[in-house]
């Protein structure tokens, strides 16, 4: 194959973007010549290169709902700014589809809220799971899936000027992209704020904590409104009185209730047993020397028996396992 | 310059770079929601913090790179990036490194074109979208990548021979099965 030297290709490019200059021309023209390079090979990089442009210029974007999204931010970034408080630069983010995903730990017993505003009568729906998870879809269309135990209460006016509900309970949301009506939920001490995306939310004493999986969420002290806090996926915030914490998630697997799917990654065998064991309510024991031992698990279940699970377990790690009356021992 | 006037030729810029970003986003990060994100985030960041940027020449240079750099940065936040490192192009012309064409593709070019652009090797591909996307210059794709003119100029090459070749072979295995 003909060696091109680099003058050359240089010219060819700067020839493509349309800037060659006469020198440059004519010691493209010199080269051509002396290596009788016909014009159609030329030719054929100038439409490779058109051709490209005109690709890649196609627009694959909404570019007008993209605006909206940008204006709307920036505008109410300037009424923060006008109401004088401290200017607190929060980064939002919007999602075309279903995106965050975070689990809310709550306190129960909160959904007195819509009481608290002082209007009349406030025509209140009220969801529970009683015997098992439920599903059911919201007025603008969010699909909210409620574990066993959990509530949830909104007002008729829900998916109108608002989109704020109350849970108690373990949940998870797929919140339905609606960028002028932001998504809310109030628990007991918190308020979660997410803009079109999917989240779970659970339950319990004195600790509301959000999980957040993919996107991202804006979590604000109730009582203390200037405590609050971005949380981006593979975070996960807790509040404790008017404590906020963040870290990173270290439990992959506290969306298992919903998924079905249980994942490990070097996760040591003791803690495998344990997520096995309060997954599928079966006591699944190590033997001694496992359990001091440093054999770790990197695998990924979905919605399997325990039966299969524990195959694959011996498979991978070259243990053996039994059945004893109730529980199941690894060894 | 009175703030309306100037918000306006912000939206102008917004809708002239907004396409050609997300898709550059896109060459990094799979999700679109998350380059439409990356992106939007750029502008909102340029209005409240660099408005002079807005008229300035340097406006076009200034987001390729801010929307490079918020990708690198969510991948590596995902931890699935795969590390290249931009410095250690190797200045060789690769006449092996030729794309594979896949045969069953239609024989519409830009599709092809299409196929061939998303199977360059990264670096090269990356250059050759900040070229023909952002549509800046040598010096300016070699800054934005810190590295030299001189490669940006065999990258780009590259990326015109591969893609002339991946065309050209793919189009003749097609015509030899009509």
């Amino acid at each position: 194959m003909m060696v091109i030297p680099d003058n050359i290709k240089a010219i060819i490019v700067n020839r493509l973007r349309g800037n060659i200059s006469p020198e440059e021309r004519k010691a493209l023209e010199d080269w051509q010549c002396q290596q009788s390079v016909g014009d159609e090979e030329l030719a054929e990089y100038d439409k490779v290169w058109e051709e490209s442009g005109n690709l890649l210029s196609q627009p694959h974007f909404d570019i007008a709902k993209a605006w909206q999204c940008v204006d709307q931010q920036l505008k109410e970034a300037r009424v923060d700014e006008n109401a004088g408080g401290r200017v607190v630069r929060i980064r939002r983010y919007w999602r075309g589809a279903a995106a965050a995903a975070a689990i809310i730990l709550v306190a129960a017993g909160s959904w007195l809220f819509f009481h608290q505003t002082g209007r009349q009568q406030v025509t209140l729906t009220k969801v529970t799971a009683d015997a098992t998870n439920k599903y059911f879809r919201l007025p603008d269309s969010s699909l909210v899936l409620l574990r066993k135990g959990a509530t949830i209460t909104y007002s008729a006016a829900f998916g109108h000027s608002d989109r704020l509900l109350t849970l108690s309970g373990d949940a998870f949301f797929d919140v339905a992209p609606y960028e002028k009506i932001p998504f809310r939920i109030q628990t007991e001490r918190a308020v979660i704020k997410v803009l079109g995306t999917s989240f779970v939310v659970n339950n319990s004493v004195n600790t509301d904590r959000v999980v957040v999986v993919t996107g991202k969420i804006m979590f604000t002290d109730k009582i203390k409104p200037e405590n609050k806090c971005i949380v981006s996926a593979k975070e996960e915030i807790s509040i404790t009185g008017h404590t906020l914490e963040k870290k990173n998630v270290s439990d992959s697997n506290y969306l298992a209730w919903q998924t079905g799917i249980l994942r490990f990654t070097n996760t040591p065998l003791k803690v495998v047993v344990k997520e096995l064991s309060s997954y599928y309510g079966k006591t699944i024991k190590l033997n001694d020397t496992l359990k001091t031992g440093s054999v770790t698990l990197t695998a990924s279940f979905g919605k399997q028996p325990l039966k299969e699970v524990l195959e694959e377990i011996a498979v991978i790690t070259g243990l053996q396992y039994r059945h004893q009356e109730d529980s199941v021992t690894i060894y | 310059m009175r703030e309306d006037g100037l918000y306006k030729q912000f939206r102008l810029g917004f809708e002239k770079f907004y396409n050609p970003l997300c898709m550059y986003a896109n060459s990094f990060v799979k999700e679109r929601s998350i380059c439409e994100d990356i992106v939007q985030e750029v502008f909102v960041r340029i209005w409240e913090t660099r408005k002079d940027l807005v008229q300035s020449d340097s406006l076009r240079f200034y987001l390729f790179t801010a929307v490079r750099n918020n990708c690198l940065t969510h991948l590596s936040r995902e931890q699935r990036m795969t590390v290249y490192s931009l410095s250690e192009i190797d200045l060789e012309d690769d006449d092996t490194a030729d794309i594979t064409p896949p045969v069953d593709e239609t024989l519409n070019y830009q599709a092809l074109l299409g196929l061939g652009i998303e199977q360059l090797p990264p670096k090269c591909k990356e250059v050759f979208l900040l070229s023909r996307m952002g549509e800046l210059s040598n010096q300016q794709v070699a800054d934005s990548l810190g590295i030299s003119v001189k490669t940006v100029n065999n990258q780009l090459w590259k990326a015109l021979k591969m893609l002339r070749t991946f065309v050209r072979n793919t189009s003749m295995g097609l015509l030899f099965f009509l």
